[in-house]
């Protein structure tokens, strides 16, 4: 176990100069813009942000780039990311309101992916170029090929405009008006897992009516990456010679699949994850936009079209630290499922 | 070859593998006749895509895609009953892999699953085959144990000996947690038997090595763990395919010296495949000759080293490297299998190839008791045999 | 020279690349669905060669701006002028859709180009020189990865400023990393090769080994790649008009037919479907143009993928 500790260490001190990289790029593409523009990034109030000239004295956004780096980047770590005109409030404020929509689409969106993209890959493995594989290739084509936005709006149009089963937004009328009143108590601010342990069985069956089409298009668009990665990597494995091994022991081919080779091709799926996450990230900006889902990716949308710069600068760096975040962990679950990573 | 045979173990009769690749189909194996007796070491001798691997995959039916058996037929004799693995279902031959005939593989680490702990592999095999006699030891040690748990575990396990396919223990077994009632008392008595067996083998410390994962053993401690795996479920028949290659020497020495020492001990067929000459005048009894998808020579050893009649087996032969006499290669390489040459597949390098040779192939025929050659320079010989 | 030569002297059928295209082209013939895949993509040349003819612009105008009848808001059904209907504020579809057509070829191949020419001469003098410029380099590479496409080409069009130009860029300024990959892994597995040796030891110039000896023969999976790349950077430039911030309003892009369909997703209660042409036509042309160049280049990924070939 120290062996993974040690291991977990070093992964955590190498991703320190991405995530420096990953600033570095964000505040160059800033550059680009006038110190006026740029003054918003430093406020936190609309009456601050009047006072431009002051501002661009007291930062220095007329001073040397690497100077003007290290006074964002220490305002950064501080949590003052600028202020967001297209919310009203300061930017760091949006992502404590807003994360929970988010966050409650991922968790469920991205399990769903999983299972959906591993099981056609593995149907797909199993039965190559036969009928199922056709088919499981054809499905993850087609979901790689529709555009996000469109098939949120075919959805839409199906099943609210003309079926009217799953509305847009998070909740309807009544739950609003439940999850407003003083008797209800925010845990997390995810509906689903709130209206659970307020215990209130409405707003939860209301929360996931409308969790339901922004998840279902999400692993449409979402699964064929992994679906690809699953049914290369079973196809690989399927070829190593444990596999016949197994056979010679006596082991049945549904065990061999199951417990041997599945495991195995299992391995490079979990390096997949944060590729899942930078999709779902992509995958949100425009599912929140469509199904009027008031996240960050909703966010960050509107803050884009109205040229809201600190907004979107402030969630592409946020995006990019999730992604090496996410990374990380996938590393570490590498090494717990594959022994031979610890001891490297 | 000898019709009826009841000290055969295994007959392999007019045996065809096939190949399907993007390339071409690949003539792997061609018409193959072996027999192997009980309780000897066989050995199979020739290079690398000669069709030894393929030939002994066939015994299991076990030809690994693409490939076919596209004809031939393939008996396993044991009690005196015969099973056709080529017509058999795969279920029933699943029974008799692992059971009766059992594998040992060229790499050890490739043939170990990188993920699960060594032990467990082993234990796999017996969980398979000898399912009950451990859950009649289960029952035996849970018996001397007080307790709730124990209790439990004694009365499931003991359902599910009653009778097949019970079906609570069936529901019980797809609980998680519940599900450990049954199968912990057993594994127990697996993992006790599979810690035996790595002593067996000469495994230091077995009970910890049961714990390790494949890459943290050596070469030499991988192929014991292969080995014992095979000899879990006592087979009658050992397959050992270059189960030394790809060692050092001295841990070579030491597993050969191990499998003969097995080989006495649990009393089965050693089929040992290898192209190097050495290993076989070490281990075997009887060497069988392939070349290109062909047994070119069968005979005991003794013969085959004193009195080759192949041109190829004595080409093998000169081939092997000796203190005071030059070294002498086959002329010519190994023939493409998808295009293989007319006739005798040997006749491109053979010295004393006949125009005969390009166009017919040659039996495979007994010139002397128990010395059998497929070529054309003998068959007057084996005409003086039959008619004596 | 004449060593680099000498050595280099190997027949055409033996070429790598030409035994690539040959296997490539056995690939899609083999494969129902990548003819299919041509089959589209033929089928959008001939649209976008033809769009002139099929929906002529009007003497004088930008042929990329939609033309508009009236500034009602609400959309009109198709008609005989109209075959397509025309959405909100009267831009007429049928003509948005052909002329989006030209538009996603010269967003994808643009976009695909100027991505695989800065990721070729990233990877290129990555993995030839090696050391610490492979080493910055890559991180640089990493550090693109690290956010998701769409968001880092919204950031780099906002800071460009929005227009369709922009748009391409930002494909450019997002999209090379993954060709500065695949690059430089090809680079490194040739630069061990006899050749290159033989090229070095007679001290050929670093630029003359690696455009003449190192580049042609690891260039090869780029393109495979490439052309399963032109499909999702079309997707990511109608995302971005879809946001609107794309192609400016009255463009011919797909993307943006589909921003102005989003009020009109609810017909009437008798009709659910009333303004279903508003979304609909563009969303197939999309959604059928990427499925061309992804069917397509699904045949070429077992390429990429050398366990998986030749059986």
């Amino acid at each position: 176990m120290g062996s993974l500790a040690t291991y977990i260490a070093r992964r955590l001190l190498l991703i320190i100069p991405t995530l420096l990289g990953v600033s570095i790029l964000i505040f160059a593409i800033s550059m680009v813009f006038t110190p006026e523009q740029r003054a918003a990034l430093y406020v936190t109030s609309p009456k601050a942000a009047s006072k431009i000239y002051q501002i661009i004295k007291k930062y220095g956004l007329d001073r040397p780039a690497h100077e003007q780096y290290f006074t964002w980047l220490s305002n950064v770590l501080r949590g003052n990311l600028g202020y967001s005109k297209s919310m009203n409030i300061p930017v760091i404020r949006a992502f404590t309101d807003l994360w929970p929509t988010s966050v409650e689409i991922a968790i469920y969106a991205a399990p769903f992916i999983v299972l959906v993209g591993v099981k056609l890959g593995k149907i797909s493995a199993i039965y190559r170029d036969k009928l199922p594989d056709h088919i499981a290739r054809v499905l993850a084509i087609v979901g790689w090929s529709l555009p996000t936005f469109w098939s949120a709006i075919i959805l839409l149009a199906i099943f609210y405009g003309w079926l009217g089963w799953f509305p847009p937004g998070r909740l309807g009328p009544e739950a609003q008006a439940i999850v407003r009143s003083s008797e209800w108590v925010t845990y997390t601010g995810l509906y689903t897992i709130d209206a659970l342990l307020n215990g209130n069985l409405f707003v939860f069956i209301d929360a996931v009516r409308h969790l339901f089409l922004p998840v279902l298009n999400l692993v449409i668009v979402g699964n064929a990456g992994i679906m690809r990665v699953m049914r290369s990597s079973m196809l690989e494995e399927l070829n190593k010679e444990y596999v016949l091994a197994a056979r010679s022991k006596g082991v049945a081919e549904r065990d061999i699949i199951n417990k041997h080779v599945t495991r195995n091709a299992l391995i490079p799926v979990v390096t997949m994850a944060g590729v899942l996450v930078a999709g779902l990230m992509t995958g949100l900006v425009i599912t929140e936009t469509v199904f009027e889902l008031k996240g960050l990716g909703y966010w960050a949308a509107h803050a884009a079209e109205q040229l809201d710069i600190p907004s979107v600068l402030a969630f592409a760096l946020f995006t990019g630290v999730v992604f090496v975040i996410a990374n990380l962990i996938v590393d570490v679950l590498y090494a717990y499922i594959d022994p031979r990573v610890r001891l490297q | 070859m000898t019709e009826r045979n009841e000290g055969n173990i295994m007959e392999v009769r007019d045996l065809y593998v096939r190949f399907y690749t993007y390339e071409g189909v690949v003539k792997a194996v061609d018409g193959v006749d072996l027999d192997v007796l009980r309780g000897e070491t066989l050995g199979i001798v020739g290079e690398t895509g000669s069709g030894k691997s393929v030939t002994t995959y066939a015994m299991m039916n076990m030809v690994p895609p693409p490939g076919r058996i596209t004809r031939g037929r393939v008996v396993y004799r044991r009690d005196g009953k015969e099973f056709v693995l080529t017509e058999m279902p795969e279920s029933e031959i699943r029974k008799l892999r692992g059971s009766d005939i059992s594998r040992i593989f060229q790499e050890p680490k490739a043939a170990l699953n990188p993920v699960y702990k060594v032990g467990d592999q082993v234990a796999e095999a017996i969980l398979i085959h000898r399912l009950d006699e451990m859950k009649e030891r289960a029952l035996e040690t849970l018996k001397s144990e007080r307790g709730v748990f124990p209790s439990l575990s004694r009365s499931v396990i003991d359902r599910s000996l009653k009778f097949e396919g019970d079906p609570l223990v069936r529901l019980l077994k797809r609980i998680p947690l519940l599900r450990r009632l049954y199968w912990k008392p057993i594994k127990r008595e697996a993992r006790k038997e599979v810690v035996k067996l790595l002593g067996l083998m000469g495994i230091p410390d077995p009970d910890r090595v049961y714990d390790m994962y494949p890459h943290e053993l050596s070469g030499g401690m991988q192929q014991r763990i292969v080995i014992a795996t095979a000899l879990s479920c006592n087979p009658q028949l050992l397959i050992a395919d270059e189960p030394t290659t790809n060692l050092d020497v001295t841990v070579e020495a030491q597993i050969l010296e191990l499998m003969k020492d097995l080989k006495k001990k649990f009393g089965m067929t050693l089929l040992y495949i290898t192209h190097d000459m050495g290993v076989i005048a070490e281990m075997s009894d009887r060497v069988a000759v392939m070349y290109a998808g062909n047994i070119v020579e069968v005979g005991d050893v003794i013969t085959i080293f004193k009195k080759p009649l192949h041109p190829y087996t004595k080409g093998l032969l000169e081939a092997i490297p000796m203190p005071g006499r030059p070294l002498k290669d086959i002329p010519g390489t190994v023939p493409n299998l998808i295009n293989p040459p007319s006739g005798c597949r040997f006749h491109p390098r053979c010295e004393y190839a006949m125009d005969r040779c390009k166009r017919e192939k040659p039996k495979l025929v007994e010139v002397e008791p128990g010395h059998w050659v497929a070529c054309f320079l003998h068959h007057d010989q084996a005409a003086e045999v039959e008619e004596g | 020279m004449s060593v680099a030569k000498e050595v280099k002297k190997v027949p055409l059928s033996e070429r790598i690349w030409f035994k690539e295209l040959k296997f490539m082209a056995k690939r899609v013939r083999e494969s129902p669905l990548s003819l299919a895949g041509l089959a589209i993509i033929f089928f959008y040349v001939v649209l976008a060669i033809l769009a002139p003819y099929l929906a002529p612009p009007k003497p004088g105008r930008d042929p990329f701006e939609i033309p508009r009848y009236g500034y009602v808001i609400t959309p009109s059904p198709p008609s005989p002028e109209h075959p397509f209907g025309l959405t909100q504020g009267q831009y007429d579809l049928f003509y948005g859709c052909i002329w989006g057509t030209v538009t996603a070829f010269r967003v994808g191949l643009l976009g695909v180009s100027g991505s695989i020419l800065i990721g070729l001469t990233v990877g290129a003098i990555a993995g030839y020189f090696g050391g610490k410029i492979d080493e910055i380099l890559m991180r640089i590479v990493d550090i693109v990865y690290a956010i998701p496409g769409l968001i880092l080409a919204m950031a780099f069009v906002l800071a460009l400023g929005q227009s369709l130009d922009n748009v391409i860029i930002a494909l450019m300024l997002v999209g090379w990393a993954t060709y500065a990959r695949l690059t430089r892994a090809g680079v490194l597995q040739v630069k061990q090769e006899d050749y290159v040796e033989a090229a070095r030891a007679i001290g050929s110039p670093h630029r003359r080994i690696l455009l003449r000896h190192i580049l042609p023969n690891s260039i090869f999976p780029v393109f495979v790649v490439a052309t399963l790349d032109i499909g999702s950077m079309v997707l990511t430039a109608s995302a971005l008009s879809f946001l609107g911030i794309g192609a400016p309003l009255g463009y011919a892009d797909w993307g943006q037919l589909i921003a102005l369909s989003r009020n009109w997703l609810i017909g009437t209660p008798e009709n659910p479907f009333e303004y279903w042409y508003t979304y609909t036509y563009p969303g197939i042309f999309i959604f059928t143009f990427v499925l061309g160049w992804n069917l397509l280049g699904d045949a070429f990924r077992d390429i990429l993928d050398p366990t998986l070939r030749r059986r």
